[in-house]
């Protein structure tokens, strides 16, 4: 119920004392403790975000690998370039570049060459730690209208011995 | 992944060009052949053995209808490395090879896949002029 004496009695009587009672330390105030806020996690950054970079960093700590699969990068690698792929421990893998499977951490480019007259594919994991470096060696007067090449399998327009005409291309 | 009535194309200089797969060895119950293993094939197509062959060049000669093992070296089918490298080649070829796992013919004409080391045909491997 609504009563007016009963506001004026707080206000006028009992705050006055409950302020008196305060500052004369008869009943001592509550100390709260106020802690500072956390520090935000990652920085704030997402959380798949932070794990993708730290794995490229981890992958790929110079980021070349990163830069020539980068689209904005006019010197990108395209399908249809010849490529050679440099391994740390085993030889180096020659092939023309017939489609790129872009997916993160996991991209991979299928390479075609002829070996001794046989066609023989690689799939290569572009960010395995395996994999030093990715040269291209030699790229095409005109891209092809298509980012994948399946279509070029054992027709005239397959992939010839590439290992040889680099071969002659280093001795001049 | 061969099986049986796959018919493989054979890449050394024992006479023979086309085989059929009549068993796989050592896959038991099911099971399809990949690179480094062990067929028995019979020879479907062979090159004609000229008359002037005799004595110890025929022994790695073989004829039309014979029956023998051989181990593929190549498969359309793609193979998964340990490393996460996948190889497919453009088709499905075998070596001729005697009981005691050593080819039958003495030379290898096209490339062979390094699997082959794995299972210790490294005679193949140093006959092929190329491996990858």
């Amino acid at each position: 119920m609504f009563n007016p004496l009963r506001i004026v009695n707080r206000i006028c009587v009992k705050a006055p004392l409950q302020l008196q009672r305060f500052q004369s330390g008869l009943a001592p105030a509550k100390k709260m403790v106020v802690y500072e806020p956390l520090p935000k996690l990652r920085q704030g950054k997402s959380l798949m975000l932070y794990i993708k970079e730290a794995q490229y960093k981890k992958f790929d700590p110079n980021g070349t690998k990163r830069k020539i699969l980068d689209k904005s990068n006019p010197e990108k690698l395209r399908s249809g370039d010849v490529v050679r792929i440099v391994y740390k421990e085993q030889s180096p893998v020659v092939g023309a570049v017939i489609a790129i499977n872009k997916s993160g951490l996991g991209t991979s480019l299928l390479l075609r060459n002829m070996i001794t007259g046989v066609g023989v594919e690689f799939h290569v994991p572009v960010f395995s730690p395996m994999v030093e470096r990715i040269d291209i060696v030699r790229r095409p007067a005109k891209y092809k209208g298509r980012t994948k090449h399946y279509y070029i399998r054992n027709t005239r327009l397959d992939v010839g011995d590439l290992e040889s005409s680099i071969g002659v291309k280093r001795k001049v | 992944m061969l099986i049986l009535k796959s018919m493989i194309n054979v890449i050394d200089n024992s006479g023979a060009q086309i085989v059929e797969c009549i068993k796989v060895l050592g896959k038991r119950p099911k099971g399809f052949a990949s690179i480094g293993d062990k067929v028995v094939v019979v020879v479907q197509k062979a090159k004609p053995i000229q008359p002037g062959v005799t004595g110890n060049a025929l022994s790695h000669r073989v004829k039309k209808g014979d029956i023998c093992r051989a181990v593929i070296v190549r498969t359309k089918k793609h193979q998964i490395r340990p490393d996460g490298s996948v190889i497919r080649f453009d088709d499905n070829a075998c070596v001729l090879i005697n009981k005691n796992d050593e080819p039958i013919g003495t030379r290898i004409s096209s490339v062979v896949a390094k699997e082959l080391k794995e299972k210790n045909m490294n005679k193949i491997l140093s006959l092929a002029p190329k491996v990858v």
